[in-house]
C-alpha cells in the first residue's frame, strides 16, 4: 500500500471502455477502482489477467500491468503471477464462459491451491463478445442463437459449485449495487488467499435478465452471517426464492506461497543447494 | 522354433560376437536361429540354468549376464562387485549372496578361449569423475543451470522424469515446481510468471505439446520467454506412449492459430541435452519468444556418463529491460531494427502495460487495422531472422563433417546422431567417404550451415524416426534438394546397421 492514495478515477488507462451503454460490466469498474483506492493499491504493484469476452476487456480499462491472455486461461495465468512474484496484488477477470465454460475446469484446482489473488467472473449468462449464444449459466428456456428452441440443458449454480471446491472466499455481488461490490471487492482483495466474486452482470444486449428483474429476487446477506460456517454458507446458496448477495463464506488457510515457503524448508535438509551439488549426485 | 525376431533381421557387423541365452532342455541351442551367413561369432552361456544353480530361481540371469559382461569389457571387478553390494545389501544376507554368486558365475562362464581384444573398455585415465544421468535428467540439469525457478507440468511419459526431478531438486534453490490440472493450465501459469518476469519451462511430450498450442500462440503475440521441452513419443494420439518418435516437429515450427515465431532446438546426445536446454532459455530471453526443445523417448531415458560442467563458462542471458529514465514514453512493442523490444517487469513505477494476444500497437493497445497487423506481424517475424543472423554467426558444435571429395552426405535431426555416427565409422573402415550434419537449431533452419554443407554434394540422405519425413520437408520447403529420405516408424530408434546398409545402398 502507498501512502498516497490515488483516487478511484485515477486507476483507470487512457482506454475508453468499448461496453455497450448500460452495460453491467461499467459496475464492476467502478467498484472495482474504488475498492483499489480504498486500499492504496499502488498500480505498478497489480496485475490483472483477464480472460476473453465483453468482460475480459476489462484489464484494459484500469491503470496496472495487464495480461489480456487467452479464453478461459486467465485463472492459471494469473497463478503464475502470484507464484513468480508474491508481494504482486494479482486479479483474474473474466466472463461466466470464458470462466464457467472454456476455464471451468481450472476452478476447483485453483481452488486446492489457494494462490492469494482475486478471481472476479462477470456472469452475464451468455456469450456476449460473441453475440448472443448459450452460455453455461443461460436460464432454461430463454433463447439464444444457439438455442433458437429455447434453452434446455440447465445451468450451473457457481455459488454452491465455489463452496463445495472450497474456494476460501466466496462471495455474490450485482453490479448496479456499485457500494455493495466495493465492499465485497474490498474484502476479497484483503483476504489472504483464493477470493472468487461472482457478478450478476447484465448484458443489455443479448440476454434480458434485466437489473430490474434482478432487483426483486436479490437480498443482502443478513448482518449475523458467519462467515466462517460452511453449512450456514450452503444454506444461504441453497435458498430458491431469493438470490442472496454478499460474502457467503471466508475462511483462513495456508496460501500457495506459504506452501510453496513449506516444501523449500523441507527440502533443505534432504537435497543440494546448487547446481554442481546436484550433479555430484549423479557420480 | 520361433526365430527372435530382431536377431535374425538385424545386419550385424563384422566382429561381433552374439552371446545367446541357451535354454535348459533346448540340446544347448538357443532359440535365435542365427543365419549360416552372419559375419559373427556365437558365444552360448546357459544363463538360466546358472541363475537357478546359484541363487535358486531365474531371477539372478540379471547378475549372470552382467557377470559376463564385467569379464568380456574388462571392467574392474571388484568396482561392480561393490555395487551389487550396494544394491542387494538391504536385502539381507541370502539374497546378497545368492547374487554374488550369480554375478561370479556368469564372470567364470566367459573362458579364456574368447577373443576379449577388441571388446576392453580403457579405464578412464584420473581427473574428476564423470556424473552419470539420463537425457531427462541433462534436460532438468540444464533447466537448473539456466536460472528458471519457475517450472509448471503435468506428467506425461516419456517427460515426467523431467518434472519430477525439478520437483525434488528446485526448492532447495527457492523455485516453484507446480502440477497443475492439465497442459494448458500449466503452460498458461508458465505464460504468467513469465509475465512477472520469471524464467519459466513446462516439460511435456506430443500429446500435451498439441494442447498447448493456443498458448504458444499467445506467447508468441505478447512477447514472452517461454521454454517447453517435447520429450517426444510415438504419436498420434496416446500412439506409443514408452516408445520413441520423432514426429513432433512440424508442430513445434508451425503448429498455431495463425504464423507466430519461435524457436526449435533439438539436442543430439545425452550430454547435449544439457546445453541446448540452456541455450534454448538464452534464445527466449533474448528473443522474447518461446523455445520448443524437442528429445525423445530413446535419448530421455538412456544413460551416459558426462564431466560435470564448468560452470563459469556457460553464459546466461536475460530479457531486455527498461533502464531508469525510459519508462516515460515507454512502448513495450517498440518496432525495432532487431525486432526485439525492451520489456518491464510488474513492480516497476510508471511503466504499466497491456500484453494483449489481440494485435496491437507499440504501446500494447488492441489495433487491427490493415497496416498496422502488417507491420506488428513483420516486427515479431524480424526477431526471427535477427535470431537466424545471429545463429549463422555463432560457432555451435552441431556435427559437421565434409570430408574432402565426399558425394554423398547425411542431414538428420536429433538422437539419430548416435547410430549414424556409428555407422558412419563402419563406412570410413570400408573406405567409403561420407559427410554429416546433425544440426541443433532446427528453426529457424541454420541456412548457412546448411548451405555450405550442401553445395559439393550430390546425394542427401536423411534419416528420420517417423512415417512422413517431416525435417525433410522442412529442408525442401528452404533448399533446392530433392533428398533420399530414409524413415523408420517402429518406436524403436535406428540401429547402426540399419543405418549403414542405407548408406552402402546409396553410396
Ligand atoms: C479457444 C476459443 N474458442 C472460442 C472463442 C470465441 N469466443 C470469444 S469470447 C467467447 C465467449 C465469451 O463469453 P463470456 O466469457 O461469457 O464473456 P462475455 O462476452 O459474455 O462477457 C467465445 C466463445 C475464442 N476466442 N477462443
Ligand atoms: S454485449 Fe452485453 S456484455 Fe457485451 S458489452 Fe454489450 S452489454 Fe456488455
Ligand atoms: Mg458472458
Amino acid at each position: 500500500m502507498s501512502e498516497v492514495a490515488l483516487k478511484a478515477k485515477e486507476y483507470r488507462s487512457d482506454v475508453k471502455p468499448v461496453w455497450c451503454v448500460g452495460c453491467g460490466d461499467y459496475g464492476e469498474l467502478s467498484a472495482f477502482t474504488q475498492a483499489l483506492s480504498n486500499l492504496h493499491i499502488q498500480p505498478e504493484k497489480m496485475v490483472i489477467a483477464s480472460g476473453i469476452g465483453c468482460s475480459g476487456r476489462f484489464s484494459h480499462f484500469v491503470k496496472c500491468y495487464a495480461f489480456h491472455t487467452a479464453h478461459g486461461r486467465a485463472l492459471p495465468a494469473a497463478i503464475g503471477v502470484k507464484a513468480a512474484n508474491p508481494d504482486l496484488t494479482v486479479f483474474s477477470v473474466g466472463g461466466d464462459g470464458d470462466g464457467l465454460g472454456i476455464g471451468g475446469g481450472h476452478i476447483p484446482h485453483a481452488a486446492r491451491k489457494n494462490a492469494d489473488l482475486t478471481y472476479i467472473i462477470s456472469d452475464n449468462g451468455i456469450y456476449g463478445l460473441t453475440k448472443g449464444q448459450s452460455s453455461p449459466t443461460t436460464p432454461i428456456n430463454r433463447v439464444t442463437t444457439t438455442a433458437p428452441f429455447g434453452m434446455v440443458e440447465r445451468p450451473l449454480d457457481p455459488v454452491r459449485m465455489f463452496l463445495a471446491y472450497g474456494i476460501t472466499f466466496v462471495a455474490l455481488g450485482f453490479t448496479y449495487d456499485v457500494k455493495g461490490l466495493t465492499h465485497i471487492l474490498t474484502e476479497a482483495i484483503k483476504h489472504k488467499g483464493f477470493s472468487i466474486v461472482h457478478l450478476l452482470a447484465p448484458c443489455v444486449n443479448y440476454n434480458i435478465t434485466t437489473a430490474d428483474s434482478l432487483r426483486e429476487v436479490i437480498a443482502p446477506i443478513p448482518d449475523d452471517h458467519d462467515r466462517g460456517d460452511i453449512k450456514k454458507a450452503f444454506q444461504l446458496a441453497l435458498e430458491d426464492t431469493k438470490i442472496y448477495t454478499g460474502i457467503f463464506y471466508q475462511i483462513d488457510t495456508p496460501t500457495l506461497d506459504d506452501d510453496v515457503r513449506e516444501l523449500q524448508a523441507r527440502s533443505k535438509t534432504r537435497k543440494p543447494k546448487d547446481i554442481r551439488g546436484i550433479f555430484e549426485q549423479f557420480i | 522354433m520361433r526365430p527372435h525376431s530382431r536377431a535374425s533381421r538385424r545386419p550385424v557387423v563384422a566382429g561381433s560376437v552374439y552371446i545367446p541365452d541357451v535354454p535348459r532342455g533346448n540340446q544347448g541351442r538357443s532359440f535365435v536361429v542365427i543365419p549360416e551367413n552372419y559375419p559373427f561369432k556365437t558365444y552360448p552361456i546357459e544363463i538360466d540354468e546358472i541363475s537357478v544353480k546359484q541363487t535358486g530361481a531365474k531371477r539372478g540371469k540379471n547378475l549372470v549376464a552382467l557377470g559376463a559382461l564385467v569379464r568380456i569389457l574388462n571392467i574392474p571387478k571388484d568396482a561392480t562387485q561393490n555395487l551389487a553390494v550396494q544394491k542387494f545389501a538391504k536385502k539381507g544376507k541370502e539374497v546378497l549372496d545368492a547374487n554374488l554368486k550369480a554375478f561370479d558365475s556368469g564372470y567364470g562362464a566367459i573362458g579364456a578361449d574368447f577373443d576379449f581384444e577388441s571388446f576392453h573398455l580403457e579405464a578412464t585415465k584420473g581427473g574428476a569423475p564423470d556424473a552419470v544421468i539420463s537425457g531427462n535428467q541433462a534436460v532438468a540439469l540444464g533447466v537448473i543451470a539456466a536460472g528458471c525457478r519457475y517450472v509448471a507440468g503435468y506428467p506425461i511419459t516419456p517427460a515426467t522424469s523431467v518434472f519430477e526431478f525439478l520437483m525434488e531438486y528446485l526448492p532447495n534453490l527457492g523455485g516453484t515446481v507446480l502440477q497443475f490440472e492439465d497442459e494448458i493450465a500449466s503452460i498458461a501459469s508458465c505464460l504468467g510468471a513469465s509475465f512477472a518476469g520469471q524464467k519459466v519451462m513446462t516439460p511435456t511430450s506430443g500429446p500435451g505439446l498439441a494442447l498447448m498450442g493456443e498458448l504458444i500462440n499467445l506467447a508468441s503475440m505478447v512477447e514472452l520467454p517461454l521454454v517447453i521441452v517435447d520429450v517426444q513419443r510415438g504419436g498420434p494420439s496416446t500412439g506409443l506412449p514408452t516408445k520413441t518418435e520423432q514426429s513432433d516437429l512440424a508442430f513445434a515450427v508451425y503448429g498455431a492459430a495463425g504464423e507466430c515465431p519461435r524457436a526449435v532446438i533439438e539436442p543430439t546426445t545425452i550430454e547435449d541435452c544439457f546445453y541446448q536446454t540452456i541455450r534454448a532459455f538464452n534464445i527466449a530471453e533474448e528473443y522474447q519468444m518461446p523455445v520448443i526443445v524437442l528429445t525423445d523417448q530413446s535419448m530421455a531415458m538412456r544413460t551416459k556418463n558426462m564431466s560435470i560442467p564448468d560452470f563459469s563458462t556457460i553464459e546466461l542471458k536475460e530479457r531486455a529491460k527498461i533502464g531508469a529514465g525510459e519508462a516515460e514514453g515507454f512502448a513495450r512493442f517498440a518496432d525495432t531494427p532487431t525486432g526485439v523490444s525492451k520489456t518491464a517487469l510488474p513492480g516497476t513505477a510508471g511503466a504499466m502495460f497491456l500484453a494483449t494476444g489481440l494485435e496491437h500497437n507499440e504501446i500494447g493497445a488492441p489495433n487491427y487495422t490493415p497496416l498496422m497487423h502488417q507491420k506488428m506481424m513483420a516486427k515479431r517475424f524480424r526477431k526471427l531472422e535477427t535470431l537466424a543472423k545471429a545463429l549463422d554467426n555463432e560457432v555451435d558444435n552441431s556435427t559437421c563433417e565434409l570430408p574432402a571429395g565426399a558425394a554423398v552426405g547425411i542431414i538428420s535431426w536429433g538422437a539419430t546422431e548416435g547410430p549414424i555416427r556409428e555407422a558412419l565409422g563402419f563406412a570410413k573402415k570400408e573406405g567409403m567417404k561420407v559427410a554429416h550434419l546433425q544440426p541443433k537449431v532446427l528453426w529457424p533452419l541454420p541456412v548457412k550451415m546448411i548451405d555450405s554443407f550442401i553445395k559439393p554434394l550430390k546425394k542427401i540422405l536423411v534419416f528420420e524416426e517417423n512415417f512422413t519425413g517431416q525435417f525433410a520437408t522442412l529442408l525442401k520447403t528452404r533448399f533446392d534438394i530433392e533428398p533420399v529420405v530414409i524413415t523408420k516408424c517402429q518406436g524403436i530408434p535406428f540401429t547402426a546397421e540399419e543405418v549403414y546398409e542405407a548408406i552402402k545402398k546409396n553410396a
